[in-house]
């Protein structure tokens, strides 16, 4: 399958653009930043100390929105610099 | 008749320090907690760590009798973003390669007052973050769990728990912390949480 270049890279654009912000949206469209790892409360039954079992889990927030939709903006930028050809093989 | 007075002295010195317990906050279980919150435009910045260790001996029958210090690895603090966690520890904020401990050092017990096993007190200390101490007085809630530490240990260990509970606000800016700077960005104000349990285990 043929693309000319400039398509290419459009195309490259919008996947990031569309990955990053369903990755983001089907992960709970978290609006805090980034997150690896999550609490969960626990309490000791002998002291009734209440603390926080980490649990390692990658949850996307709005700066890693920011950085996909900034890379896929750039990107498409630069398609901007390969000129209209009608049959360039990838 | 001077001998029998020494004797009478020294008996008596023994028995007043006889019921004064140290306690172990090394905890191998990983449930002894501080939790720190910032203020923040985006959401509030909230961290654990559980690196604490420090020893108080308390008596558990005199509540205004404690003494002892609590101490923090700095670099065991932990925020859920990592580039967040890498500008904490860093040279700007807490800059832990240089000022590795936190520290709260009793000095005085005030307004005690004892409620079953255990009571309310108001805690004069010296609170040091970053190198910078200063006094604060803060307000600790103890429970004295005399012989639970086997039920804690699978009865690996036989002895006493103390839980030692208190929340306080301290302004970083008092402490070095980015004074008046990046206040748009996080709070001046840290809330501090601390749930800790002590050991006592019986020789």
């Amino acid at each position: 399958m043929k693309f000319p270049f400039r398509t290419a890279t459009r195309l490259l654009a919008l996947f990031i653009l569309s990955t990053c912000l369903s990755w983001w949206w089907f992960s709970g469209a978290d609006m805090g930043w980034t997150k690896t790892y999550i609490t969960i409360p626990a309490t000791d039954e002998i002291t009734g100390i209440s603390y926080e079992v980490k649990q390692e889990k990658f949850i996307p927030g709005v700066d890693f929105v920011a950085l996909g939709t900034g890379l896929s903006f750039a990107i498409f930028a630069a398609s901007f610099l390969f000129s209209k050809q009608k049959s360039q093989t990838l | 008749m001077k001998t029998q007075a020494f004797a009478l002295a020294a008996l008596l010195a023994t028995q007043a320090f006889a019921d004064e317990v140290a306690f172990d906050f090394k905890d191998p279980k990983g449930v002894n907690n501080i939790v720190f919150k910032l203020d923040a435009p985006l959401e509030s910045i909230s961290g654990t760590t559980n690196g604490i260790s420090g020893t108080i001996s308390a008596d558990p029958a005199e509540p205004e009798d404690i003494k002892g210090k609590i101490i923090v690895d700095a670099k065991t603090l932990t925020v859920p973003n990592p580039m967040m966690q890498e500008h904490m520890l860093g040279a700007e904020w807490l800059d832990t390669a240089k000022h590795p401990e936190i520290t709260f050092e009793i000095k005085e017990v005030l307004n005690s007052k004892k409620d079953g096993n255990g009571g309310t007190a108001d805690v004069k200390g010296i609170f040091t973050l970053k190198g910078v101490s200063k006094e604060v007085v803060v307000p600790v809630k103890v429970t004295y769990l005399p012989g639970r530490l086997a039920d804690r240990t699978g009865g690996k260990m036989q002895g006493d728990l103390l839980v030692v509970r208190t929340n306080f606000q301290i302004n970083r800016g008092d402490y070095g912390i980015k004074q008046g700077e990046n206040l748009d960005k996080v709070s001046d104000v840290i809330d501090i949480s601390l749930a800790l349990a002590g050991a006592a285990p019986k020789k």
